[in-house]
């Protein structure tokens, strides 16, 4: 499990200047299982998602984007938190045929 | 999917402290590009990383607490959805410019955000800091 620091120069910009919202949280985590025994596949599945939910109720509430998988779209919601609204109608301006869509898509939405 | 990894261009302007990089580069080619120089910009924490990619999600690395998220000192040229090529500045395309980027937020504050109509295919200009700057206290 790593986690990295989110301070100093990086909070010193506004939570609703750009598209990256958590300006106040004090870390990204990730968590990572690996084994190098295919057998064990389960286990380590199992291992980082109890880590995750254990860990969960002092989230902030949301995830770098980098750092998630395909979770699905609440979880990119989360990950942009309110700024989403805002960035799906930008979206709809450029790309309102959501010709860019193999990302951690945010759906253009006027 | 289109390749990019040959599209490894890198243009360092020392005076305007700025780098075009274009789509193929990795964080390894752009600090190896902006090092003589004594300039960085902010990465992530490891070298194979695309500079684009990294970029469009933020950008949190060893450099963020001096010197904030990649994706705070960018400044862009990018393929459209239909094709179209546009710079986007503080006065053009303002709501596309924050979105990556805040960088134009020094010079205006008309910048809003957005993210994912930018693509690889796009080359970035980034702004290196000087990498001798005295580093800021951590909070």
């Amino acid at each position: 499990m790593h986690i990295y620091p989110i301070n100093g120069a990086a909070r010193r910009v506004g939570k609703n200047e750009t598209a990256f919202s958590f300006r106040d949280a004090s870390f990204a985590e990730v968590i990572v299982g690996v084994d190098p025994d295919p057998a064990n596949q389960e286990r380590m599945i199992a291992w980082a998602k109890d880590y995750w939910m254990a860990l969960h109720p002092y989230s902030a509430g949301g995830a770098y984007v980098h750092m998630i998988m395909d979770e699905g779209e609440g979880t990119v919601k989360a990950a942009y938190s309110d700024n989403y609204t805002r960035l799906a109608r930008i979206k709809a301006t450029y790309d309102l045929s959501n010709l860019f869509h193999t990302n951690q898509n945010i759906k253009p939405s006027a | 999917v289109i390749d990019l990894s040959r599209m490894k261009g890198i243009r360092v302007d020392v005076a305007a402290r700025t780098a075009r990089v274009e789509g193929g580069c990795t964080w390894a080619d752009l600090d190896h590009a902006t090092h003589p120089f004594g300039l960085a910009t902010p990465g992530g924490f490891i070298s194979s990383t695309g500079v684009g990619g990294l970029t469009l999600g933020g950008g949190i690395g060893y450099l963020s607490r001096t010197f904030g998220l990649t994706s705070d000192t960018l400044l862009v040229d990018m393929v459209l959805a239909d094709g179209s090529f546009v710079s986007a500045s503080a006065e053009e395309h303002a709501d596309l410019t924050g979105s990556m980027a805040r960088s134009c937020r020094r010079y205006t504050r008309r910048c809003t955000s957005t993210r994912s109509t930018a693509r690889p295919g796009a080359s970035a200009r980034t702004r290196p800091r000087s990498a001798s700057a005295t580093p800021a206290s951590p909070r």
